[in-house]
């Protein structure tokens, strides 16, 4: 591949994302020619298409990107000979139409090294708008990852860029300036105090220079606390527009689902309409990142493992067509997104079975644990079902990279499990991880902060309502059943003795259906941090997943949740035991 | 070209060996090494500083339950958090440490972060490499050599590397 090396990254960084949107989009119309056949758009589809791939063709050429534009210029073939058969191909065609595309993505991508393979490509591609069936199917059969064409240079850059639209730097722009001005107010005003506080006559006369200068003062003092006001004000919305400006829509991550879902269930034999709801919902640009990989192989789970073949959902009273959806909501400053696939559900007898096989339980234990705690197993580290993948209920493949992904983010994920019908992995995560809002809480006189995203409600704790039951501590609260709880003093500080009677105040974490609580002397307040990574020495120190600095300057320590509602489960689980 | 045959045959002796490591390990910066000189334990110590990010007054760190008393917590330098190590504790635990004017020295080696809890950081001096010689009365570990005026050059990046592992292992027992 030819690139002019004098062409600046920019360019290159600016074609790359173009590129991108472009080959993506041409997947979503393919997708949809291939869905609905004998939709009357099947012409607006096509004609979608060419203008998308026309577009790229030519940026390509322009910067010399020659493999790129040949590869476009015979798929343009191919969607116009599509066009004069009028009606769909058959998916083998779509096969290579999106294998094509995928090495366009590679050309662009720059991963690999140089080994093209972009003449057998071509061939099929131009067999395929000679319209050889025979030929076609037979080339596109034999078409294998490797045969992709693969990067010939390297435009992915090292600047990763984000799109911004003109209105809303303009905004930014325009807030900036106006804190530029409410700044030399407050600079004019703090020189014209030490004017008069420092530079006025001895000492002797200096009271009663204050004194005459007083009524300046009290301008000067309205002055300031305007400009802080306005100041105020201002940081606020540039603070707000900043971070609106490294929002992207969810419809980024999902955008590559459709395609994804048509290939897995294509290469398992099994019939999936995949739903999406939700795709407008917007993220911060790193929550969105990394929750692309714990959806993805949610998904792949959901065809995989989870959707049965059309034969055994017929057995079960089935259509043989499964449905997966996702559906994202927003609620306040958290996301919810929810993976529900109709298929036969975890088989938990399976689950226990493994657990007590790879030694993880005891066979008597397992009879006495709840569904939640089974289910708990499949997110456990190297607790792997792979001997049962092709079984309907064999999950747990990979499930605990999902669950620390999405606790990384400070996020949560719970299963709700349907046997026979199916089963929703619903995650939580927040919107952004720039600021966080935080409650801060006391205990053993220290202040630690508790992401808001996790606390279910706060309560007083009424004098008398800690139990110690069985060695496990339960909070007696207007709920029908008592509450695991643990005093988080005593956590940290386990040599201390029953502190019960100085936790005044009760955090409910968790879950609704299952919450614990975190028993604490005091709440303090609610306050929005940025959350920093703990110094690597302190990086593996338990309950603690943060850190953030405070106005004054002060660190105080972000809990982690997850951590400390497990820490109460595991208690109550031995306990149980 | 250096090829099989023109190789030294000679064996090296430990001695020679463990010279030889000092020396790559010392970091060089031509025939200068440039130190911020820190009073510790009425000991002198001196680090190369290209590790050093600033020198502040000591304030109180945020303690960090469950950690070996040598750490004192974190504490915050311009949006940065740092782990505050009491460094007396780590290289003369024996010693009384001094109460007043302690200050730390803020160091960024690879990824670790650490501010380093000192007695005091009178001045920063140029050393000549040649002139850095093996420490014969102090055997202390995480120290290159030492130079005439008995400056202890401390070998931070093997120090944090063998608090890290500590911590890990620590960690994991706790977990376990």
């Amino acid at each position: 591949m030819m690139a002019d090396d004098e062409l600046s990254p920019k360019i290159f960084s600016l074609f790359t994302a173009e590129a991108r949107e472009a080959v993506q989009a041409i997947i979503d119309y393919c997708l949809l020619l291939e869905q609905k056949p004998d939709t009357e758009k099947h012409d607006d589809l096509l004609a979608d298409i060419m203008r998308e791939a026309h577009k790229l063709k030519g940026s390509a050429r322009s910067l010399g990107l020659d493999d790129i534009a040949v590869i476009i210029h015979n798929l343009e073939s191919v969607f116009q000979h599509i066009k004069s058969l009028n009606k769909v191909p058959d998916s083998e065609v779509f096969d290579l139409i999106y294998q094509a595309l995928d090495g366009i993505k590679n050309l662009i991508a720059g991963a690999s090294p140089i080994d093209i393979s972009i003449g057998q490509l071509l061939e099929r591609l131009k067999m395929t708008a000679a319209d050889n069936d025979a030929l076609v199917k037979a080339a596109a059969s034999q078409l294998t990852v490797d045969d992709l064409p693969q990067a010939g240079f390297n435009m992915s850059g090292d600047q990763e860029t984000i799109r911004i639209t003109v209105e809303r730097l303009d905004i930014i722009y325009n807030l900036v300036n106006e804190l530029k001005i409410a700044q030399l107010n407050m600079e004019r005003n703090l020189a014209v105090m030490r004017s008069l506080l420092f530079d006025t006559k001895p000492q002797v006369n200096r009271m009663n220079e204050l004194l005459l200068a007083r009524p300046q003062f009290i301008d000067l003092y309205r002055n300031s606390e305007a400009s802080y006001r306005s100041m105020n004000q201002l940081v606020s919305q540039l603070h707000d527009h900043v971070r609106r400006s490294r929002m992207l829509p969810l419809a980024n991550v999902f955008g590559s689902f459709p395609r994804m879902a048509r290939d897995l269930a294509r290469q398992s034999g099994k019939k999936v309409t995949l739903f999406i709801e939700g795709g407008e919902i917007e993220l911060d640009r790193s929550v969105l990142e990394q929750i692309k990989a714990p959806l993805q192989h949610l998904l792949s789970n959901a065809i995989d493992h989870g959707v049965e073949t059309p034969k055994e959902r017929r057995a079960a009273g089935k259509s043989e067509n499964g449905n997966i959806t996702i559906q994202a909501t927003q609620e306040g400053s958290s996301i919810h997104i929810e993976i529900q696939d109709d298929g036969a559900g975890i088989d938990l007898a399976r689950v226990k079975a493994h657990a007590v096989r790879s030694g993880l339980l005891a066979e008597k234990e397992a009879s006495q644990l709840d569904e939640q705690a089974v289910i708990w197993f499949l997110f456990q580290p190297g607790f792997s079902m792979a001997s049962s993948l092709t079984t309907v209920s064999g999950r747990g493949i990979g499930l605990d990279i999902v669950r620390q992904s999405i606790e990384a983010m400070q996020g949560e994920i719970q299963v709700v499990n349907n046997p026979g019908r199916g089963v929703s992995f619903l995650l939580r995560v927040p919107v952004s991880l720039a600021t966080r809002l935080c409650l801060l809480v006391q205990a053993s006189g220290q202040i630690f902060a508790l992401p808001a995203i996790n606390v279910l409600y706060m309560a007083r704790v009424l004098p008398g309502s800690v139990v110690r039951q069985n060695n496990q501590l339960l909070l007696m609260g207007p709920e029908a059943e008592p509450v695991p709880a643990i005093i988080l003093a005593q956590l940290f500080h386990p040599e201390h003795q029953v502190i019960d009677r100085k936790s005044e105040s009760a955090v409910y974490l968790g879950s609704q259906d299952q919450p614990v609580v975190v028993l604490v002397e005091e709440l303090c307040d609610i306050q929005e941090f940025v959350i920093k990574e703990l110094p690597l020495h302190f990086a593996q120190v338990p309950w603690i997943s943060g850190a953030a600095i405070s106005g004054s300057g002060e660190v105080i320590l972000v809990l982690n949740p997850t951590d400390l509602a497990r820490e109460v489960g595991q208690l109550q689980t031995e306990k149980d035991v | 070209m250096m090829n099989a045959q023109n190789l030294p045959t000679e064996e090296l002796s430990k001695e020679d060996v463990h010279q030889e490591e000092q020396r790559l390990k010392m970091p060089a910066a031509g025939n200068f090494i440039v130190l911020a000189i820190i009073r510790c334990g009425g000991f002198l110590f001196g680090i190369d500083v290209k590790w050093v990010r600033e020198v502040q007054p000591y304030t109180v760190a945020t303690p960090v339950f469950g950690m070996p008393s040598c750490w004192l917590g974190i504490t915050g330098l311009r949006g940065h958090l740092y782990a505050v190590l009491d460094l007396g504790q780590v290289l003369c635990p024996d010693l009384t440490p001094a109460e007043d004017h302690q200050q730390i020295v803020f160091t960024n080696v690879g990824d670790y972060a650490v501010g380093l809890l000192v007695d005091a950081v009178p001045h920063v001096q140029q050393i000549e490499t040649a002139s850095i010689s093996e420490d014969s009365i102090l055997d202390l570990a995480y120290i290159h050599g030492s130079t005439p005026d008995l400056i202890r050059i401390l070998d931070l990046p093997t120090l944090y590397d063998d608090l890290d592992r500590s911590a890990a292992g620590r960690e994991s027992h706790v977990k376990s």
